[in-house]
């Protein structure tokens, strides 16, 4: 006998209900929230931010240039060292309790595996909240001796960086879940970087076939379809990327931060409920 | 019956192509309700398969599993069993009591619930000493033990535990015997796979062994621990003052007394130890009270009485300890033979 194209979800497509999702999600949060990693990443960020220090009093006297070199590098750093942990407690979150075999324990509680991945990802965006919280006191404190202040747009250029990090840790999730964890973690750190060039991957495309000849020309049609497809399937985290915007000390609107958000909820759910499908297919 | 395997079908996908093949090819059985149960089976026959799909950590492929009439896998089916994974492990850096208030969590419990009951349990496993220290220090005995306590955390009426006595020395031995006898006084239901044969005889009352895929044998442990052709040895002491060396010692009165006892045949049954005494082989239950009143005639003690032959580990061997193979004549006519139990 084969396997059944869709075997029925051990755990029951109800579970254990909300209560169990939440009691998931804190074991994630206080396990994350105890990596040796994650300390580290925070540590380098605050490091990160005293080096842009040196290197802005290095180029000069002129106190406006001083705090855009400390904003820009310390924001960048903020946003990379937590997509590097978004990624690595991502993908080890949901593949450590296989490796482990904790999730025995845990599957045969009345949770599903749905909402064990629900409870990893809420644990996570917990932990990613409270690490980019942390790298954001550190970075405000150096900011201040650059002479900087926390504006409005460097505030919402923080909360930004924080959206961009819940997108990669559910895809790192879902990544784990498909693949090796391994494998998940280069794919969902290539993901990341490919993030904030998609709307340019797709104008590309749109160039191609505006200038292609007609010798060229079907080349470049399934060349800019091929890209349109990466720019609508692969998140666009320049949506909530408002570093620029911070170092400029550009204004931000209200409605910017809010569709970011909004594409963040809607994005990093479908990756979420892929990620519960892969797992409910997945033999353990 | 409070779980029921019906046709069960389960498996699992290996190689690079992810190719499907199913370990239970159609297993079905009934554990009762307040017994103590032993999954038995060779390494690879289907047990921890079988288990999963039980406690509803994988789905079957086929068939059904019913917890309490509830369908495995569902919450409600769940609630009703407590699991013991096989050399279970947890989150290390954790206290036993932090496991099991996540546990408790899980379960449903009250936070004032899941203290009390963490409490409890910690000290009935005699982990209360440890009980906020990290998991990472803890030796495989007090892991098995902290399993323990954590299925039994809501009082589930199925236990269902997979290897629970692998690894454990006597003493832990012992412990999970007396625990396992105290939940079937309970009321509660055991359902535990081992391959510690001798346990598995002394404290089950129900067995069900898997071969091949399918179900071998399903009913009382003395449908196939009991060896028909086993024997009873009476030791009777030696002559008050006899010289203990090797020789007869002047025991030919006495056994002359005990080969009669023993009737047609009873010369070869007897054998002398090098202390003096004499081991007499008994065919039967009714020529060991023949033996023993025959000795006490003869002025001598009774050291010792004892079942000799086959337990259920030569059994185990003889009848399943072969590579699987399509059921024999053998296998079915055991079948046969634990399903007329059942049924009497």
């Amino acid at each position: 006998m084969s396997a059944p194209e869709q075997p029925p979800e051990a755990g029951g497509a109800a579970g254990g209900g909300l209560p169990a999702v939440l009691t998931v999600a804190r074991l994630a949060f206080r396990e994350a929230s105890r990596s040796r990693l994650l300390h580290a990443l925070v540590g380098a960020t605050v490091f990160a931010a005293l080096v842009s220090l040196v290197l802005a009093y290095g180029v000069g006297d002129d106190a406006e240039r001083h705090r855009k070199v400390v904003c820009d590098l310390s924001l960048s750093a903020i946003a990379l060292l937590g997509t590097i942990a978004a990624i690595f407690l991502g993908t080890s979150l949901v593949a450590q309790e296989v490796e482990r075999r904790t999730i025995y324990l845990v599957l045969a509680r009345p949770v599903s595996r749905a909402g064990f991945v629900v409870g990893k990802f809420l644990g996570l965006a917990g932990v990613l909240a409270v690490a980019v919280a942390a790298m954001s006191a550190g970075f405000l404190v150096v900011f201040a001796l650059a002479g900087g202040s926390p504006s409005p747009a460097v505030l919402a250029a923080l909360a930004g960086t924080y959206l961009e990090l819940v997108i990669v840790g559910a895809l790192a999730i879902l990544l784990s879940v498909a693949a090796h964890p391994v494998e998940g973690a280069v794919i969902a750190f290539v993901v990341a970087l490919t993030g904030h060039v998609t709307a340019d991957m797709n104008r590309l495309g749109e160039t191609l076939v505006r200038e292609a000849t007609d010798a060229t020309r079907p080349l470049a049609e399934l060349a800019s379809r091929g890209l349109y497809v990466a720019y609508v399937l692969l998140p666009n985290l320049e949506n909530t990327n408002l570093r620029a915007h911070a170092a400029h000390d550009l204004p931000v609107s209200a409605g910017h931060l809010l569709g970011g958000a909004a594409y963040t909820a809607v994005y990093a759910t479908i990756v979420v409920a892929l990620a519960t499908v892969a797992f409910r297919r997945r033999g353990l | 019956m409070i779980l029921r395997a019906i046709d069960l079908r389960a498996g699992y996908r290996s190689g690079f192509r992810r190719v499907w093949r199913d370990v239970l090819q159609g297993v079905s059985f009934s554990v009762p309700r307040g017994s103590v149960t032993g999954y038995l089976g060779i390494n690879g026959a289907g047990k921890t398969t079988t288990i999963k799909v039980v406690v509803g950590v994988n789905p079957a492929s086929g068939g059904r599993v019913e917890v309490d009439g509830a369908p495995a896998g569902t919450p409600e089916a769940k609630r009703k069993l407590g699991y013991f994974p096989e050399a279970p492990s947890f989150y290390e850096g954790l206290s036993a009591a932090e496991v099991l208030d996540f546990f408790g969590g899980l379960a449903g419990l009250g936070r004032a619930e899941r203290a009390r009951r963490g409490d409890e349990l910690l000290e009935a496993v005699q982990l209360s000493a440890a009980r906020d220290l990290p998991v990472r220090g803890y030796s495989k005995g007090m892991r098995q033990r902290l399993g323990l306590a954590q299925a039994l955390l809501h009082d589930p009426p199925l236990l269902v535990l997979d290897e629970p006595l692998d690894g454990l020395d006597p003493m832990g031995r012992l412990g999970l015997r007396e625990l396992i006898a105290r939940q079937r006084e309970r009321g509660r239901t055991v359902f535990f796979s081992s391959h510690v044969l001798g346990d598995v005889e002394a404290i089950c009352d129900h067995l069900v062994v898997l071969d091949g895929g399918r179900v071998a044998y399903e009913g009382p442990t003395s449908g196939l621990a009991v060896d028909p052709g086993g024997r009873t040895e009476v030791v009777v002491g030696p002559r008050p003052g006899a010289d203990p060396g090797p020789g007869p010692g002047g025991d030919d009165d006495v056994r002359a007394a005990l080969g009669d006892a023993v009737g047609p045949g009873g010369g070869p049954a007897l054998e002398r130890r090098s202390d003096g005494s004499l081991v007499v082989a008994c065919p039967a239950p009714e020529v060991v009270d023949r033996v023993i009143d025959a000795a006490r005639a003869a002025g001598r003690r009774v050291l010792e009485v004892q079942r000799r032959g086959a337990g259920l580990e030569e059994q185990f061997l003889r009848r399943f300890g072969q590579p699987a193979q399509a059921p024999t004549a053998a296998r079915e006519a055991d079948a046969a033979a634990g399903a007329a139990e059942r049924a009497s």
